[in-house]
């Protein structure tokens, strides 16, 4: 008999790949350097992964684009209606925007007092977003510099996050800097906290540089839109986003998590979930590093989720301090503190456990307060006081993804 | 008179082609994989190679080596393998098989290609399906037909127990020398996966003969192994293990090793670039 297939075939068709793989996988290091963008010049622009994975349905992704198109609304209202000067472009796996809007009062991280309006300052704002799904990125360093024609730095300083009643976004309150053409330099760390889904994870690994030219504040129009960002129609696109979240929360834990609740608390909207125990992507000093032991053994057989709303518009609250503890028929097995997680179409705060088996227990979680500003005089009330609340009878099932 | 010639002469062609057979089915069973497969593969853009090595350390059994039939006893298995997750859900792996028989050198007998693909996500459903499916290409010289195999993978997690089942069939193409058909199998395992670093489990393999056949358990190959996981420099695994005969159809004693190391050559991002 004739084989169908004989074997220096087969070794003649491995060379053949391997030779193909060398030409077709190319240096991920290749491009290096500004390049020009819409709105500048800035770092190459390349869109993140959004595919199906083992993380994300594309229904799901498509809650995610939900997400990042209503926060896209809210820039172009701000855009359009509350700022003086602003500018977008595509710069590494980010779409970046800047609005230059009027100072407003704001409270203090953890505080209810109020800072009043600096009628001498302006607020930098500087919005990144997902460039796949447009989702606004947490947990980033910001730093901006405004130089001038002549070269020489106007003002220059790290950009924390800060709440807005309509679009969160990095900024400050810088002194008015009338006139221009001003250039805007934007620089992005790249940010450290853990990324799910092995696919999708694969982000944000590499710092990011953006150039607005051409940047003008016209004198006079700041106070002319003061107060703009507190209107009504603001709240309501605001909402629109927290609507879209919602709809991921309610995703999760219906469809994804094997159980889940959801607490109004105080001023806070507070999801606690649970999944099982899945891997995640790591930065290891400058490169992403995707941890795959929690799927290969039982040592962590749970993954326990939290996410944190603010309650008056249903948005997510990045950057907090979130800690949770399990209980078993009021026993305590353990409290662990749960970073920020990326993930493709809900972000949360969550670490993988173990458990001793499957079954129900309640989970109380801590959370303090935002450690960031909130601007505008509708938040008075606002997430000024660390929460401690008890989802009881969650069912755990153990396992690993 | 010359009947009696005749008898012997067809019982001695009857004794010849039993002969064959048994030599046809302890070197199919030589070239089984003991390893149990589960639902978890490489991810897209991973590379896994591996190296096996089954030393079949005490057996009275007997396979055709490149013509010769040779004593199991001492030979080795090599095996050169590399994984590729072409996505999340397809994987791809080539093999190229190797064995030194007792007193020989080695000598490069095969290559495999194999596709897999899992179902679902996980414990979407109680057995996380996947399956897989393997073209054996051996060397014109070596004795053994074109084979091609199909796996069904189910596993499930019983708390930090895993179980793992794999039954399969196998088709076995006609040579002049050898019977082609469609033979079965079944494999098992059961890992405790508590800890990380070393998971000790026990594994079962089993070959029936040619489907519709119906032999004594007594003559089928099965045999059971102690076996262990061992997890060290974050990516690499070592799965080690010793297998009994439980017949006097399979090897009394067979030692296995399987070194792996999976990392992410082509990751997402880069892709993408």
């Amino acid at each position: 008999m004739r084989y169908p297939v004989r074997l220096p075939s087969v070794l003649w068709c491995i060379s053949v790949c391997i030779v193909a793989g060398c030409v077709v996988i190319r240096n991920p290091n290749f491009q290096t350097g500004l390049h020009p963008t819409e709105g500048g010049r800035g770092t190459a622009p390349m869109a993140p992964s959004w595919t199906e994975s083992e993380e994300a349905t594309a229904s799901q992704l498509r809650m995610a684009r939900d997400i990042g198109m209503a926060v896209g609304a809210e820039l172009a209202w701000v855009r359009t209606n509350a700022a003086v000067s602003s500018g977008a472009m595509h710069a590494g796996e980010y779409d970046l925007a800047y609005v230059i809007t009027p100072a407003t009062a704001w409270y203090a991280a953890g505080s209810g007092d109020l800072h009043p309006r600096d009628a001498a300052a302006m607020h930098l704002g500087v919005v990144v977003r997902d460039g796949a799904d447009g989702r606004t990125v947490p947990g980033l360093r910001v730093r901006a510099a405004l130089v001038d024609g002549a070269g020489r730095t106007v003002a220059a300083g790290a950009l924390p996050f800060g709440w807005h009643p309509i679009l969160n976004r990095y900024g400050d309150d810088w002194p008015i800097a009338a006139g221009g053409p001003y250039t805007l330099r934007v620089v992005i760390g790249a940010p450290r906290f853990r990324r799910h889904d092995p696919t999708n994870g694969d982000r944000f690994a590499d710092s990011t540089v953006a150039e607005f030219t051409g940047v003008t504040i016209a004198p006079g129009g700041l106070a002319a839109l003061a107060g703009r960002e507190g209107s009504p129609e603001a709240l309501r696109l605001a909402r629109a986003e927290g609507a879209a979240l919602g709809r991921s929360m309610y995703e999760m834990i219906g469809s994804e998590a094997v159980n889940g609740q959801v607490m109004r608390y105080g001023d806070y909207l507070v999801i606690a979930g649970v999944e099982f125990s899945e891997g995640y992507w790591t930065m290891r000093g400058s490169s992403l590093h995707y941890d795959v032991s929690f799927e290969q053994s039982a040592a962590r057989n749970a993954h326990v989720e939290v996410a944190a709303l603010d309650a008056l518009t249903g948005r997510f609250l990045p950057d907090l301090n979130v800690r949770a503890t399990l209980l078993r028929d009021g026993r305590e097995i353990g409290t662990m503190a749960q970073p920020f997680m990326w993930h493709p179409w809900l972000y949360h705060y969550g670490e993988n456990w173990r458990v001793p088996h499957s079954g129900y227990y309640d989970i109380r979680v801590h959370l303090d307060a935002p450690p960031y500003r909130r601007y505008g005089p509708i938040t008075a009330s606002l997430m000024t006081q660390p929460i401690d609340t008890v989802f009881r009878g969650v069912k755990i099932v153990t396992g690993e993804k | 008179m010359s009947g009696a010639p005749r008898t012997h002469r067809r019982n001695a062609c009857r004794a010849g082609v039993l002969l064959a057979l048994a030599i046809v089915l302890a070197s199919t069973a030589h070239a089984q994989e003991f390893s149990v497969y589960e639902w978890e593969q490489p991810y897209e853009g991973w590379l896994e190679p591996a190296y096996w090595t089954t030393w079949f350390a005490n057996s009275d059994r007997a396979w055709q080596h490149f013509g010769d039939s040779v004593r199991m006893q001492g030979a080795v298995r090599h095996t050169a393998e590399v994984g590729y997750g072409i996505t999340d859900n397809l994987a791809t792996e080539l093999y190229l098989d190797g064995e030194t028989a007792p007193g020989e050198g080695f000598h490069l007998i095969q290559t495999k290609g194999v596709l897999r693909y899992h179902f679902f996500q996980r414990y979407v459903r109680y057995f996380n399906p996947a399956i897989y499916v393997e073209y054996y290409v051996p060397r014109k010289r070596y004795q053994a037909a074109q084979r091609v195999e199909a796996r069904l993978i189910l596993d499930h997690d019983f708390n930090d127990v895993r179980l793992a089942l794999n039954p399969s069939i196998e088709r076995r193409m006609s040579t002049d020398s050898v019977r082609g058909g469609v033979f079965g199998a079944f494999s098992g395992s059961m890992y405790w996966r508590r800890h990380y670093a070393v998971q000790p489990g026990v594994e079962y393999y089993t070959e029936f003969e040619q489907l519709g056949a119906s032999p004594r358990a007594g003559a089928l190959d099965q045999r059971i192994f102690a076996a262990a996981n061992i997890r060290f420099a974050e990516r690499f695994v070592w799965n080690i293990g010793v297998g009994y005969g439980l017949t006097n159809a399979a090897d009394r004693v067979t030692v296995k090793s399987i070194f792996s190391y999976e990392f992410p050559t082509a990751s997402p991002a880069n892709v993408r670039r």
